[in-house]
């Protein structure tokens, strides 16, 4: 399937045309971007941390996510919102570019594994019996995720 | 100053870095992801100051629980950090934005050190208060914003290199 008209569809918008043609949007966006995302990726370390069994304290990993999980959620919508306005203002060059579909990749096979396994599994006091591999599994994502985001740049 | 830059990055490792292809991008995706290692338990103890996030939680068990490992994420990041500016040495010193990044780095230090010295020694009596006296929160809100700066500071360095 041709998703070039897609990426175009992008280009063309206005919040892409202004991020575009504007010297400090587009930094300033990003700045935005790297805020929520050192918040959120600050808080869902902090959870793996504790279920690989670091012990904060004696606060558990469900209190943890209790305290967290707002600021995971709001960062996650900045990140999102953020990301796709720095999309729009560059759409067909992210096309050309080698790590964009993986960082894309990767950043939906992260979600769905957060919202829809890791979430869920560490709400409960009880330590899940696959702590560990959640943990694991929960940082390689998104460390991948961060740094397919950093080769954009760099490729 | 600028002669100690170019010594630095005219040494034979860190003209390695520079040119290497894969090595320093990998090692600046490592400071930048970096920053979760030492904002997540910087920013729990400024949430708790500035009575944002565990209010239920005692001042001191926040502090004492997340604030050791803060140390060990300060600790990758002046390596990987100081590996980024030995390759790069020269323009990171002609740089301005490098140089507010380093200034806001060295206050949101001493505004640390100002509380843990300071303000955290009468803490016995507002320990469990869910909102601290306002010198405790102004430590909190000022160290959010030092630390929001330098992360600005530190994307447009990169920018702008």
């Amino acid at each position: 399937m041709n998703m070039y008209p897609i990426y175009q569809w992008f280009d063309d918008t206005a919040i892409g045309h202004f991020i575009a043609g504007n010297t400090w949007a587009f930094p300033l966006t990003e700045t935005f971007h790297i805020m929520a995302l050192a918040v959120m990726f600050g808080c869902i370390f902090l959870i793996d941390l504790r279920l690989l069994g670091v012990n904060f304290g004696g606060i558990s990993h469900a209190r943890l996510f209790r305290e967290l999980n707002r600021y995971i959620n709001w960062s996650t919508v900045i990140i999102i919102v953020t990301g796709i306005m720095l999309f729009s203002s560059e759409a067909t060059k992210a096309y050309e570019n080698d790590a964009f579909r993986p960082k894309v990749v990767l950043l939906i096979l992260a979600l769905i594994f957060h919202y829809g396994v890791f979430n869920k599994a560490v709400r409960n006091e009880a330590v899940p019996s696959n702590a560990k591999l959640l943990a694991w599994t929960s940082l390689i994502l998104w460390f991948g995720v961060g740094m397919a985001g950093r080769a954009i740049g760099f490729v | 100053m600028i002669e100690f830059c170019q010594w630095l990055q005219d040494l034979g490792w860190t003209t390695a870095l520079r040119e290497s292809q894969f090595l320093f991008p990998i090692i600046e995706g490592i400071h930048l992801l970096g920053l979760a290692f030492i904002l997540g338990p910087v920013l729990m103890l400024d949430f708790r100051l500035a009575g944002i996030a565990w209010r239920d939680q005692p001042v001191s068990r926040i502090a004492n629980a997340f604030v050791p490992y803060s140390v060990a994420g300060a600790t990758l990041m002046f390596v990987t950090g100081g590996l980024l500016f030995a390759a790069e040495a020269v323009r990171c010193w002609n740089s301005a934005w490098f140089k507010v990044k380093v200034v806001l780095l060295i206050v949101a230090g001493a505004n640390a050190l100002y509380f843990h010295f300071k303000t955290q020694r009468g803490w016995g009596a507002w320990d469990t208060d869910a909102v601290p006296p306002p010198a405790a929160r102004m430590a909190g809100i000022l160290s959010i914003i030092f630390w929001a700066g330098v992360v600005l500071a530190g994307r447009w360095t990169a920018y702008t290199l």
